[in-house]
């Protein structure tokens, strides 16, 4: 328990230095900015930073992906809200109900609903993510090589499930391109050359930051700037007063949207929109008569349980991240990456390996969340100014972000053609339907899976399945899930 | 075969009016079409992907084999491409089909967006091969600030303000001020703020 405390008194001393705090500032308020910017979305905004965060140090680096992470997601409600384009995919229902309000005149009340809801959204996020993070931990560690490889063939299957919605097959596909990929370089057991074709560089594997920028970088920018985009139009603000009054009238819906919000990030690849649309169409189902009335024509209680949802999404996300090193959506996926860049293990062994980065991860979740309260009411009149900036105007800007991100990660410029070869890829991929996020996700637990199905498979060599089965019930417990995972997909889902 | 997808924002709207779950990458179902074709591509890499991995060596025991866990996803890819191409075959015959596949990329290029598409994915890999091809940095030393400038700078600012220019639709002057801007600000956030190298910087 001392070392806890130890461990806890020595991350909040380095996270309230004033330096980190200013970098927490600055990451909250280009995530929100960033995330404001109609067709910049958050992952995009994560992507691109990792590229940045290589010439930080390891707890800048960290604080200034979570106020970036943070600000983002709450960002895409401005537009949403005033201009009638969702600066990120999951403000989509707070745009719905937003808008209208805005044109009533009620834009201001409508961002200060969803400031205020978002502040608490990210409370329950933070709140269960301290609550399940020793538990999860637990169970973690008594993971062996064979319930290590289910997990990873778990977080594949259910991130294509939950990516591609009508589709699941199209997930699986993408997460099955994305574990060939992650085969490419010298197998971790016997160093035998895979899928090289004889090039060196290809045996030191293909790293997923690259392709993450690539995916959803250069990707977006092909997709929305040859589109013609008519600008949006203002509302007027009015004052923004955030109305915790309001929260507590919809106390329920909060908190129901809350834990939603938190499970939803929890499972990979769904996110923050999923989150969304899922608490928006439950609160819906369950709301009063006389509040249903007003849905789809401006219901403050819609913009509440869309608005905690996506933001506890956060939290929820960092849960898997962290305790088994299975990002909780493509944001997440950003952030491991940004922590692996700087040497931090993630996954069972995060507490013995990297003692108290748990702890400073809460702590600048917690400073990102007030930083976000306060620039999220300081900063909507100079979105508004944003706003009238066009996409066309700002979408090249990204190219040169994207070549530098890539190239940063190990300075070299095989990076930079693997982002431009991923970015054209997704490109195509989008075109046929096919999601994003499980190949990333299929690169980075690809080794994982690889090396544990090998070993367990040498442990079992003389076991009989029967025996595996009851030998190992943690293991036979995650093989049906994977199972009822694609039997959902496939037949459920279908119907 | 090149239908133009609905936009995003409006799908997730129209699933939401019907409480559909669309997935967290949401968007509306491709035609057949695109389906087949794509079932027929994913087939191929499934297919390529058993036979380099019957081609690794096996050292040791099977079970131990590099190419166990990349012959199994190749036929798994296999059977999910079949999978596709039933789902795709269910929604449209076959003959349906190849009438509407016509020119699979004649529609693309025709229609305004799919142009600009190929010209900006044209200039993006000119700009990468650029700055991988040339490679120089200018030192100018003033006082206690050493100025860096660098290939990148070179390269970037030209090939932004071309982009700018074809989709923003400023004047050039706007174009080039806006690229140089933006890219100085960049270098010197990366180079002199984080001390992070840059692509070109020798």
């Amino acid at each position: 328990m001392d070392t806890v405390f130890a461990q806890l008194a020595s991350q909040l001393a380095i996270a309230f230095t004033p330096w980190m705090l200013v970098v927490c500032l600055a990451g909250v308020t280009l995530g929100i900015l960033w995330g404001a910017m109609p067709g910049l979305s958050t992952t995009m905004a994560m992507a691109l930073l990792i590229g940045l965060s290589t010439g930080m140090s390891q707890h800048v680096a960290v604080m200034f992906m979570l106020g970036v992470y943070t600000g983002s997601v709450f960002g895409g409600a401005i537009s949403a809200v005033l201009i009638n384009i969702p600066g990120t995919p999951d403000a989509v229902p707070t745009m719905i109900e937003g808008y209208p309000l805005a044109q009533r005149g009620e834009g201001g009340l409508a961002l200060g609903t969803a400031i205020a809801a978002s502040f608490l959204g990210n409370w329950v996020g933070i709140f269960l993510l301290i609550a399940f993070i020793p538990a999860i931990l637990f169970l973690a560690l008594q993971f062996r090589s064979w319930e290590m490889f289910l997990l990873a063939m778990w977080g594949i299957a259910i991130c294509g499930s939950m990516s591609s919605g009508e589709m699941p097959l199209k997930g699986w596909i993408s997460g099955w391109i994305g574990l060939l990929i992650s085969f490419v370089g010298l197998d971790a057991i016997h160093g035998v050359a895979r899928f090289t074709f004889g090039f060196r560089i290809l045996e030191d594997h293909i790293s997923y930051i690259p392709l993450l920028i690539g995916l959803f970088g250069l990707t977006e920018v092909l997709k929305v700037l040859p589109q013609k985009n008519p600008p949006g139009i203002p509302s007027k603000v009015g004052r923004v007063i955030p109305p915790f009054s309001m929260l507590w009238k919809y106390a329920r819906t909060s908190l129901r949207s809350g834990l939603i919000g938190t499970i939803i990030g929890a499972i990979p690849g769904a996110g923050a929109n999923v989150a969304s649309f899922l608490s928006y169409d439950i609160a819906r189902r369950r709301a009063r008569p006389e509040e249903r009335a007003k849905w789809g024509k401006g219901s403050y209680e819609a913009i509440v349980s869309a608005e905690v949802a996506n933001n506890a999404n956060i939290g929820g996300s960092m849960l898997p991240t962290l305790t088994l090193g299975i990002p909780g959506n493509a944001a997440a996926a950003a952030i491991l990456a940004a922590l692996e860049m700087k040497n931090i293990v993630v996954g069972p062994t995060i507490q013995t390996e990297n003692p108290g980065i748990i702890y400073f991860i809460y702590i600048g979740l917690i400073i990102a969340n007030f930083l976000m309260y306060f620039m999220a009411i300081g900063l909507i009149k100079p979105c508004v100014k944003l706003f009238s900036l066009p996409r066309t105007l700002l979408m090249p800007l990204i190219i040169p972000i994207c070549m530098m991100g890539a190239f940063a990660v190990s300075l070299s410029y095989f990076d930079v053609y693997l982002m431009f070869i991923a970015g054209i890829a997704g490109f195509i991929l989008h075109r046929f339907g096919f999601p994003l996020a499980p190949m990333v996700l299929a690169v980075i637990l690809g080794p994982l899976a690889d090396e544990n199905l090998r070993r367990a498979l040498l442990v079992f060599e003389d076991h009989s399945i029967l025996s595996v089965l009851i030998d190992r019930p943690l293991g036979t417990v995650l093989l049906l899930v994977v199972l009822y995972t694609f039997y959902d997909g496939i037949f459920r889902r279908a119907k | 075969m090149t239908d133009i997808p609905k936009s995003r924002i409006q799908a997730d709207v129209e699933s939401l009016a019907a409480g559909k779950f669309t997935g967290e990458e949401g968007g509306p179902l491709v035609s057949p079409g695109k389906d087949l074709a794509a079932a027929a591509m994913v087939a191929i890499i499934g297919i390529a992907a058993m036979a380099l991995s019957l081609d690794l060596d096996a050292p040791a025991s099977l079970y131990t084999a590099p190419g166990l866990l990349p012959f199994l996803t190749g036929l798994s890819l296999l059977i999910m491409a079949a999978g596709l191409a039933v789902k795709a075959l269910k929604r449209a015959h076959l003959s349906e089909i190849l009438k509407a596949a016509g020119n699979p990329i004649g529609p693309f290029l025709a229609g305004v967006e799919g142009r600009r598409t190929l010209v900006l994915m044209g200039l993006v890999l000119a700009y990468v091969v650029l700055t991988d091809l040339i490679n120089f940095e200018i030192r100018m030393p003033a006082g206690f600030y050493t100025f860096r400038f660098s290939s990148y700078e070179t390269i970037s600012i030209p090939v932004i303000a071309l982009i700018l220019k074809m989709f923003w639709r400023a004047r050039w002057l706007a174009c080039i001020t806006v690229a140089a801007g933006m890219v100085i600000a960049l270098a010197w956030i990366f180079r002199d703020g984080f001390e992070i190298l840059l692509p070109g910087s020798g």
